[in-house]
């Protein structure tokens, strides 16, 4: 599955540590997390895990945007990861692709019938 | 920007005869802004080649983010640059600046590059900095065109076909200078305005940007120049890019052995230390120039 992309044209004003920072939910928790343990310079592979209210496992359409808030670009590639499910509501986005070094806002939608839920990261990429 | 603004310093030091009227000569503080002339000389050409080395980065949080180990981020870079006097006081300026980026990250290297943003520029002289004792003052304006690749259209790994903005930014600024032979100063502020651009259907506005640029040498000897520049920029916040500044100072040692040529060398590094940036890249970057006038 191909992910759709966008611009996130929004304002940057503290940065967060690595742990994800679920964004809004309305019925499903997401949670993020690099494969590798960290993000790093190049390709990255995102596992995504989204969770009903029961926090049961919940498979759902994901999204993800990329944006670099000091230097107002997106990911800078034209090549979209791929999308690929691991398992009931464990999702792997890859290449996640940051292509200079610095603080990178990483931004997942998840909707399914049962609800949606949101998680955004910053990352420092090294 | 820093790296622009040393090779036009590299002008600046060199250009002229006599010594205070040329000792303060052609600086400028961005590429889309023109260098002086000497009041004698009717245009210049000039070659520079520069080695960029990226540091680390400046956190949101004002941390010095030194790049991770197995990491490095370099550029070579060629500039292109002329000048042409159309009156007394107007003079006009052209660069083009052409890049190549070598950046390996994770076991992973990558090669590229081309043409950058093209800028084109214009000072005009409202008090010509000339063989009296008053302090020179000129306003300058530039445009740097999109001719170059963004990073957001960067295609290869590492985005090291990434060699431009983007989008036209619009260069508007101040400029004086005052020498007291054989000393001499400088300073100039300059603000870049980005053109909004249309992104997927939304609109993005990269940050207006205000330098200011304090530049200073000495004439040691009839052919040797030597000057110091310390720059410090602000990026003002907008719904695309965050709020950043820097700081960076350099050094140059110019040689002028003919009344036509002159060299310089230079190194500037930008102070990577905590609290010294924001959201801003450091570079280090070492520049050799080769300038020719005519009149």
């Amino acid at each position: 599955m191909k992910l759709a992309y966008a611009f996130w044209g929004l304002a940057f004003l503290a940065a967060c540590g690595p742990s994800p920072t679920p964004a809004s939910s309305d019925g499903l928790r997401v949670e993020l997390a690099f494969e590798s343990g960290e993000a790093a310079l190049g390709d990255n592979t995102l596992l995504v895990r989204v969770y009903d209210q029961g926090d049961r496992p919940m498979d759902a359409e994901v999204t993800m945007h990329l944006h670099m808030p000091a230097h107002g670009h997106d990911h800078g590639d034209a090549k979209p990861p791929e999308l690929t499910r691991r398992d009931t509501g464990v999702y792997a986005l890859s290449p996640v692709r940051f292509s200079m070094a610095g603080e990178w806002r990483v931004h997942v939608k998840c909707n399914c019938p049962m609800g949606n839920g949101e998680a955004e990261q910053m990352v420092m990429v090294r | 920007m820093f790296t622009r603004s040393l090779i036009l310093f590299a002008f600046a030091i060199v250009a002229g005869v006599p010594a205070r009227v040329e000792a303060g000569c052609c600086f400028s503080t961005t590429a889309t802004t023109t260098a002086r002339l000497a009041t004698w000389e009717k245009g210049v050409a000039g070659l520079s080649a520069s080695y960029v080395r990226e540091l680390g980065y400046f956190s949101s949080a004002a941390r010095a983010v030194p790049l991770g180990a197995g990491t490095a981020d370099q550029q070579l870079r060629f500039d292109l640059f002329g000048l042409v006097r159309v009156t007394d006081a107007l003079t006009l300026s052209l660069l083009m600046p052409l890049s190549m980026n070598a950046r390996s990250a994770s076991g992973v290297f990558a090669l590229g590059g081309g043409l950058g943003d093209i800028a084109v520029g214009a000072r005009y002289d409202l008090l010509q900095f000339d063989h009296s004792n008053r302090p020179g003052l000129a306003l300058i304006a530039g445009i740097a065109i999109p001719t170059g690749r963004a990073i957001g259209a960067a295609e290869r790994a590492l985005a090291v076909d990434a060699t431009g903005r983007g989008t036209a930014i619009l260069n508007l600024g101040v400029s004086t200078e005052w020498a007291s032979e054989p000393w001499f100063v400088r300073g100039d502020l300059v603000g870049g305005i980005p053109m909004p651009t249309a992104q997927d259907g939304t609109w993005a506005w990269l940050s207006p940007t205000l330098d200011l640029t304090l530049m200073g040498g000495v004439r040691a000897h009839r052919y040797l120049f030597f000057g110091a520049i310390a720059r410090f920029g602000v990026q003002l916040p907008t719904r695309s890019q965050a709020f950043g500044y820097d700081m960076a100072l350099g050094g140059g040692v110019a040689l002028k052995p003919d009344p036509q040529w002159a060299v310089l060398v230079n190194v500037s590094v930008s102070l990577f230390a905590p609290g010294a940036g924001m959201n801003r890249n450091a570079p280090l970057t070492a520049s050799l120039a080769l300038r020719y006038a005519a009149w």
